[in-house]
């Protein structure tokens, strides 16, 4: 009996003790395999400070020329520069391991000094020149640039030195993040950023755009509700609560029929149904392109976007959305557009999005073009065949509205669209037609 | 002696116990944190989802019309086939079902914009993981808050910028981010592609119940959706 326990325990300390030494292997190829996913990470996190570092000296070296040249083919190459150097900058700060709200004003200062640089090369390629305005915004820019590149370069020294960004992240219970306390000078709200008013990407001026198209009384939560149970009548109509935004207020109802459910947005002044959305459910198609377009016309005319035409559907195969604008005279208001989405199982509209319309539309003047369209053609280029043209309103973030004459081209085995402006012929926007899974797009 | 060499016994195997599920418990928590969720599913183009359709009413799987839409029907006849073929019957065409089916996942882009198409991809994958379970309009409104942070000065200027920037989305954070998207998210991102935002530009979304940060709640709120709330 002893002999036999003995045998026991000698077998079992053998296989435990064998056991234990294969899991510890295991544990320590894993351990491994993990410190390499760590320095790895923190090659990555390492590389981004210094990349930032180095794009922010350059900003502030091409802001510095900038502010001294006088030439305008040289103030046009520094423009360039800080352009393509700001959008290396954002993607870098992008892939900080650090919580956003820690890094707003720099994310804006980055975003606008890229946009209004940009806008000023439009501004000098049109034949104008830098104004004492913009002097003394770039000077201001610079002073920021600079407070910005002093910190990484900081930073830049820190982690060069012994430091490690993955040991200084926030733990699993969230504790705080050691590394992100070292932008604490460039988050702090105290920090000035100047206000930058342009035409052009990012500007406040286009993030804080004026609604022209809302106005009258504002409606009460009745008078909203029996509005849309009168233009949705095949449903069962609920308060589903309010969106307050800068620039819309609206009442939210739920729509609900069998198993069909529903959304709708109508806004508080001028009782414009800003949005309808019911998602897409269809397993087949049924019907055509041609007659979703129909449908989404009727259904623009019964909500009250009066004198809308179709003018450009994507075909998304189980639904169409079709984009309309407000037509007057012939001429094509690209800013006033709606857009109706089409289940083409059932021909049902089950969408309706209306904020561009909201934004742009009014009640629009005659507007003449100063030239033909047979002087605008002129200005296309050459190897391309014309398919049609038509006079319309482009929306430019840089410029506001432009009359210009369309041209539908062809090209190189694609459908191209050439916007000539129709008061001095220069040419605003190119626009091609590109056929992705989910229809033709407009880029 | 025997009931001391029991008791050694015990003790060794109880130690053994605790420090293999120790060991395993702790490797699982930190390999979770690098190691991703790969889903092998890849997702269909229209193109893919009628080979599908052709192959499987050649078969004699499917009845259906080959249009494209990838329905119950056609999943009803991958399942099928499937379980004739020795696979998981889960209706969804990932590398095993392709390659039964004699067809390849690598998407034709001949005249295509992958861009664009990864775009909504990548819009849905978020959407998804962020927000499945939650009312339509809520998925939507998850779309339109990524959409409006590109269009913001105060974030990266591309959908994959937003998307994978550090700690913005949980759903990145846990690597529910490579979960495949459902059909409600692929609708919710063309949707909210296609301009339409129950929001009006609300930049962060939070869970009452979940969120802890008190940054968050001094945002403004702009509207309520489901569990989310709206705010900017």
């Amino acid at each position: 009996m002893t002999k036999t326990n003995t045998t026991i325990l000698v077998v079992l300390t053998i296989v435990l003790s064998t056991l234990t030494i294969f899991l510890a292997c295991y544990v320590g190829t894993i351990n491994k395999e993990l410190n390499s996913y760590k320095n790895e990470l923190n090659s990555n996190y390492e590389h981004c400070v210094l990349a930032l570092s180095d794009e922010m000296d350059n900003i502030d070296v091409s802001l510095s020329k900038l502010s001294v040249s006088n030439e305008t083919k040289t103030q046009e190459k520094y423009l360039t520069q800080i352009v393509s150097l700001c959008h290396s900058a954002q993607s870098d700060l992008s892939a900080l391991p650090i919580e956003h709200n820690l890094f707003t004003n720099t994310y804006k200062f980055v975003n606008q000094l890229g946009g209004y640089a940009f806008s000023l090369t439009e501004k000098l390629g049109g034949g104008n020149e830098i104004s004492l305005e913009d002097k003394n915004n770039i000077l201001e820019l610079k002073k920021s640039s600079s407070n910005i590149k002093n910190e990484l370069n900081n930073l830049a020294s820190l982690v060069l030195s012994d430091y490690s960004i993955v040991d200084n992240l926030k733990t699993k219970n969230n504790t705080r993040n050691n590394f992100g306390d070292n932008f604490k000078n460039l988050c702090d709200d105290s920090v000035q950023y100047p206000s930058l008013i342009y035409d052009g990407p990012f500007s406040d001026s286009v993030e804080n755009k004026e609604v022209k198209g809302l106005g009258g009384v504002e409606l009460t939560n009745t008078e909203a509700e029996s509005k849309v149970k009168k233009l949705f009548s095949e449903f069962d109509v609920n308060f589903a609560g309010e969106t307050c935004s800068k620039d819309f207020c609206t009442y939210n109802f739920e729509l609900k029929k069998d198993d069909v459910s529903g959304f709708v947005q109508i806004t508080k002044k001028g009782e414009l149904v800003l949005s309808y959305n019911r998602e897409n459910v269809a397993s087949k198609i049924t019907k055509s392109v041609v007659e979703c377009e129909f449908l989404a016309q009727e259904f623009a005319n019964k909500l009250g976007f009066v004198g809308t035409q179709v003018v450009w559907s994507q075909d998304a195969h189980s639904c169409v959305y079709c984009n309309l604008c407000y037509v007057k005279d012939g001429i094509v208001f690209y800013p006033d557009m709606i857009k109706i989405k089409i289940c083409r199982q059932t021909g049902d509209v089950i969408g309706l999005e209306a904020q561009s319309w909201a934004y742009n539309h009014t009640e629009r003047e005659k507007l003449e073009p100063s030239m033909s369209e047979e002087v605008a053609k002129q200005k296309l280029s050459k190897n391309m065949e014309t398919i049609s043209s038509k006079l319309c309103v482009i929306p430019d973030e840089c410029l506001g509205e432009k009359l210009c004459w369309e041209f539908k081209c062809y090209f190189d085995d694609a459908i191209y669209y050439v916007y000539i402006d129709a008061q001095n012929g220069e040419e605003r926007k190119v626009l091609k037609v590109v056929e992705t899974e989910d229809g033709s797009l407009l880029m | 002696m025997t009931k001391i060499i029991s008791r050694s016994l015990k003790v060794i195997i109880a130690f053994f116990l605790m420090f293999s599920s120790f060991m395993f418990c702790s490797l699982q928590n930190d390999y979770n944190f690098l190691e991703t969720n790969v889903s092998v599913e890849a997702s269909l183009t229209t193109s893919q989802v009628k080979t599908v359709q052709t192959k499987l009413k050649n078969w004699g799987y499917y009845t259906g019309s080959v249009d494209g839409i990838y329905g119950t029907k056609t999943k009803n006849a991958v399942k099928n086939f499937q379980k004739k073929n020795g696979l998981t019957a889960d209706g969804i065409v990932g590398k095993k079902t392709a390659a039964a089916l004699g067809m390849s996942l690598n998407s034709n882009t001949k005249n295509s914009s992958s861009s664009s198409g990864n775009d909504i991809y990548l819009l849905a994958k978020c959407i998804h993981a962020e927000a499945r379970g939650e009312p339509y309009t809520g998925q939507v409104a998850i779309g339109a808050v990524i959409l409006n942070r590109v269009s913001s000065s105060k974030f990266p200027n591309t959908i994959s910028g937003v998307i994978y920037q550090p700690y913005a989305f949980t759903a990145v954070n846990d690597g529910q981010i490579n979960l495949e998207p459902n059909q409600s998210a692929y609708n919710a991102a063309r949707d909210a592609m296609n301009g339409w935002d129950p929001t009006y530009g609300a930049l962060y979304y939070y869970n009452p119940k979940t969120a802890t940060s008190s940054w968050i709640w001094s945002r403004t709120v702009l509207v309520t959706i489901g569990n989310h709330k709206f705010a900017i």
